[in-house]
């Protein structure tokens, strides 16, 4: 698996580098400005890396759909490794990916700012708030990634044809987000329970819904897995 | 003699097409068998479901007596006749690529055959021609002692010059305790490495035998009984 993830990153080093050069150039112009522009250069900063985010997410689709459709997927689905080695590397890698591009739109939004941000969050928070707020974030990649990679897989084997499987992916990832969220919805109505941890006074979440996350992730997991091994035709 | 591939009953179907229909073929140890049929035969459909990247709609193969997976991928070297390498690689990322998955993998061979093929490790892959990329992915692939060899078109797109060499070096490179399937339309240029050979029309086996005993009882070379099936 870690050669899988070698060699990925190693394919993708010119998109991340572009992207963060992109965001390192663009936050150098903005403190060009700081004295003429005041309030929209930290506003046009946060855009500019909530927007190299995007991009890197959607780049990381591609992670999964590029060796489903053209004929890379000759090299990879040959090899010897199982579902859940492809699966986890290409989870594994978009969450490096992703967190490259964050780490940068954040090192570079300090430095606008002066580190004025930083310090009123590390002030203002629980060093266990901070370890939350990234297990959250690494938590919201993986399972969101997970989802979209089962649809992709599905609509890939179920709907043979590259436009059609596409197209058809997107139709799945609509229907099942709406059947997840209803059912998530149904699970806090029934089970109203929350979690709310003595020394995070603004920590709290549902048990019943974080339960069934956890559940759904690891089917989608399992599932995407198996589809891959047992069931793809190249 | 033990038998490293074994399909039964071997069908697949695409929608309303079937592309095998009962493919029953044996494939032992130490020998090479070619698998001869015009296009849309279902060659290709046979080789992919041996390589584990297609599964039949119905019948059994096994390879070394498992079903195809990861086991089988571990010791079968497939030569699709695509260009599957990533846009980025150059020649030596390729080498190192099947270095690091493939436990078969011999470098030092590798080092040879790139050598014997005139390939530079340094050159990009999306530089090469169609003929140098095939002689890169058969260098890759006879670079595994792998125990079976499944190789689609190995001389699609090469020129003559080439195809000697690229039969030079699969017949250098055949160790006896391998063994090897082929397909290709050039059925002159390659039938006399063939031990076996396996005719295949509309995805159904036609006609199959020993390569020499062919030649004998039909007083006929390979290629002019290729001729004469599918004409």
């Amino acid at each position: 698996m870690l050669n899988l993830i070698k060699f990925e990153l190693r394919g993708r080093l010119l998109t991340i580098l572009g992207i963060c050069f992109t965001v390192i150039i663009g936050n150098l112009f903005l403190m060009t400005k700081v004295g003429s522009w005041q309030i929209a250069v930290p506003i046009l900063s946060t855009f500019l890396g909530v927007g190299a985010l995007v991009v890197m997410f959607i780049s990381t689709l591609t992670l999964m759909s590029d060796y489903l459709y053209n004929d890379q997927g000759y090299l990879l689905f040959t090899l010897p490794q199982s579902g859940v080695s492809i699966t986890a590397s290409r989870l594994i890698t978009a969450v490096f990916e992703i967190s490259i591009v964050a780490i940068v739109s954040l090192f570079m939004f300090c430095l606008l700012d002066q580190g004025r941000m930083l310090n009123s969050v590390l002030q203002s928070n629980e060093i266990y708030e901070l370890l939350y707020s990234i297990l959250m974030y690494l938590w919201t990649i993986v399972s969101v990634l997970t989802f979209i990679y089962f649809c992709i897989v599905v609509g890939r084997i179920a709907l043979k044809g590259k436009k059609i499987g596409k197209i058809g992916s997107f139709i799945i990832f609509f229907l099942l987000s709406i059947a997840r969220n209803g059912l998530t919805m149904i699970i806090s109505n029934f089970f109203p329970q929350m979690v709310e941890l003595d020394s995070f006074t603004t920590i709290s979440f549902n048990i019943g819904s974080t339960l069934f996350d956890i559940v759904t992730f690891v089917i989608l997991f399992m599932a995407t897995s198996y589809l891959l091994e047992h069931k793809l035709d190249l | 003699m033990y038998n490293i591939l074994k399909a039964e009953n071997l069908c697949k179907s695409y929608f309303n097409k079937k592309a095998l229909q009962g493919v029953n073929l044996t494939i032992q140890q130490g020998k090479i068998v070619g698998l001869l049929g015009p296009n849309g035969s279902g060659k290709t459909t046979f080789l992919k479901i041996a390589a584990g990247i297609l599964h039949p709609s119905a019948g059994q193969i096994v390879i070394d007596g498992q079903e195809p997976g990861v086991y089988t991928k571990g010791i079968v070297s497939y030569l699709p006749d695509t260009e599957y390498f990533l846009k980025w690689m150059k020649i030596k990322d390729a080498v190192q690529y099947f270095k690091d998955f493939y436990a078969d993998f011999d470098e030092q061979k590798a080092s040879e055959l790139l050598k014997f093929m005139k390939l530079d490790v340094n050159s990009s892959i999306k530089s090469l021609s169609k003929g140098m990329k095939e002689k890169l992915k058969l260098t890759l692939v006879l670079s595994r002692k792998a125990k079976l060899y499944i190789l689609d078109e190995p001389l699609g797109g090469v020129d003559p010059t080439a195809r000697e060499k690229i039969l030079d070096a699969i017949i250098n490179n055949f160790s006896e305790t391998s063994s090897m399937i082929i397909t290709t339309h050039l059925v002159n240029d390659i039938e006399r490495i063939f031990d076996e050979v396996a005719f295949i029309n509309d995805g159904e086996i036609v006609l199959q035998g020993n390569a020499e005993e062919l030649r004998q009882s039909k007083n006929k070379s390979i290629d002019e009984l290729y001729r004469e099936v599918f004409q």
